[in-house]
């Protein structure tokens, strides 16, 4: 122990100044824990508690981001496969109305084209019937100009029959 | 090779002590700026480089110190780190070991430079022991005082004495001279922890300072100009060399000091883990 305080006294050991030295360091050491270090701390451990709460709320707001986009998806599968069966629907409701329209245009035409032929026919009929009975009264007429005399009632009827007859054959 | 006494009649002011007072104003007055306005968002730059020193230490000590104690011994450890650096630092600067105003004959004459003085105004406050030795019994005593409060007296003397290594009741009770006798040795080697902290601080500084002094003297007899030319870059190198050496240094007090911290707070069975 002797020999280690002589080597301390050979490499300038004193008492008087380790004291002295001790005091400048122990008062900057108590000086920096109150007023720089402390606060210094508090100030590094909000911030890193803060980070953390940031970090978290990253990670929840993340989580719900992913969340949501599933959920986004869902509605947007949802509504694309309730659009396609609207469109499908009214696909399908417009072809059943067009062919129904169709139907009735056919129907319609049809029977307007029914009407017409019979309009046509009674047409025809009534022209038929006036067209011999103006050839009969043309026949009447034309023989009794030749013939000379007036006809009978009888005869006229007769005649024009005749010619009604042979002109059916 | 001591600290000199700047007046003999005051036993202790030094002029390492007086570089001490210095350093230690400057840390203050750095601190006081950087503290000033400190808000979440630093506000200033003095304010950023402190959180950078404190937050790098916080990290680096919080790996060897543990969670728990980063806390209470962050404060120390910082101021330690801060002190010692900003110390070496200073030591390097033109004029600190080499004006003075005490002649070799122990008169007292106007400011001259290296070759004329017998004790310079200012020398390295590291390279003084006193400081270097100060220092460490700080922080002994504030070590034996966490290390009680963290694993208590009975666990504290159990840590140093007692037996080791998960043994059986009959093999541990075999084994408990052995033991004790262990503990004596590691009483005796946790004594001398201080001389060992302090002298190794101590050896690079002096170190440092010698060879940046020789370096510079080189040249002294050879002819004025070239003795100037020699004494600026003869030490240059060297100069580099210290500002590394001093932080390097700086840095072993500190982390050797938590790891002390760290043996003394851990207890056993964490220690078989880590082992």
């Amino acid at each position: 122990m002797q020999e280690v305080l002589n080597f301390l006294n050979t490499v300038g050991f004193d008492w008087p100044k380790l004291l002295a030295q001790i005091i400048v360091f122990a008062t900057v050491y108590l000086i920096l824990k109150k007023y720089a270090f402390g606060p210094v701390i508090s100030v590094l451990e909000e911030r890193r508690r803060r980070i953390a709460e940031s970090e978290a709320n990253y990670e929840r707001i993340k989580q719900q981001l992913a969340d949501a986009e599933i959920r986004h998806k869902e509605i947007v599968e949802k509504a694309a496969a309730e659009a396609q069966r609207l469109i499908n629907e009214a696909r399908d409701a417009g072809a059943a109305l067009s062919e129904r329209k169709k139907q009735e245009a056919i129907s319609e035409a049809a029977r307007i084209v029914e009407k017409a032929k019979e309009a046509t026919a009674l047409e025809h009929e009534k022209m038929v019937a006036e067209l011999r009975a103006e050839i009969g009264r043309l026949v009447v007429e034309t023989t009794g100009r030749v013939v000379g005399r007036i006809l009978t009632p009888d005869d006229q009827k007769r005649l024009s029959e005749d010619a009604v007859r042979h002109m059916s054959n | 090779m001591s600290a000199k006494l700047l007046t003999p009649s005051i036993s202790w002011l030094s002029n390492s002590l007086l570089v001490s007072v210095i350093v230690a104003g400057l840390i203050l007055f750095f601190a006081r700026r950087a503290t000033k306005s400190l808000g979440l968002v630093p506000a200033n730059t003095p304010q950023n480089l402190f959180e950078f020193i404190v937050e790098q230490l916080y990290e680096t000590l919080e790996g060897i110190v543990g969670k728990e104690l980063v806390g209470k011994v962050l404060p120390f450890l910082c101021t330690l780190f801060i002190f010692i650096v900003t110390a070496n630092w200073f030591g390097l600067l033109p004029g600190v070991g080499t004006i003075g105003s005490v002649g070799p004959n122990g008169e007292l004459g106007p400011l001259r430079s290296a070759n004329e003085i017998a004790i310079p105004l200012l020398r390295p406050s590291n390279a003084d022991l006193n400081m270097t030795f100060g220092m460490a019994l700080v922080f002994m005593f504030l070590w034996l005082n966490w290390t009680m409060q963290t694993v208590g007296f009975k666990n504290f003397m159990v840590h140093m004495f007692g037996p080791k290594g998960g043994l059986g009741k009959a093999m541990a009770l075999g084994l408990l001279p052995i033991f004790i006798f262990v503990g004596f040795i590691e009483v005796i080697s946790t004594a001398f922890r201080p001389l060992s902290l302090s002298l190794r601080l101590y050896g690079n500084i002096y170190a440092g300072e010698t060879l940046l002094h020789t370096m510079s003297g080189l040249g002294d007899k050879l002819p004025s100009a070239f003795s100037f030319l020699l004494s600026v870059l003869a030490p240059l190198p060297f100069y580099f060399l210290e500002i590394l050496v001093a932080l390097l240094q700086a840095l072993v007090f500190t982390l050797l000091c938590a790891v002390y911290i760290r043996l003394s707070t851990s207890h056993d069975d964490e220690e078989g883990h880590e082992h």
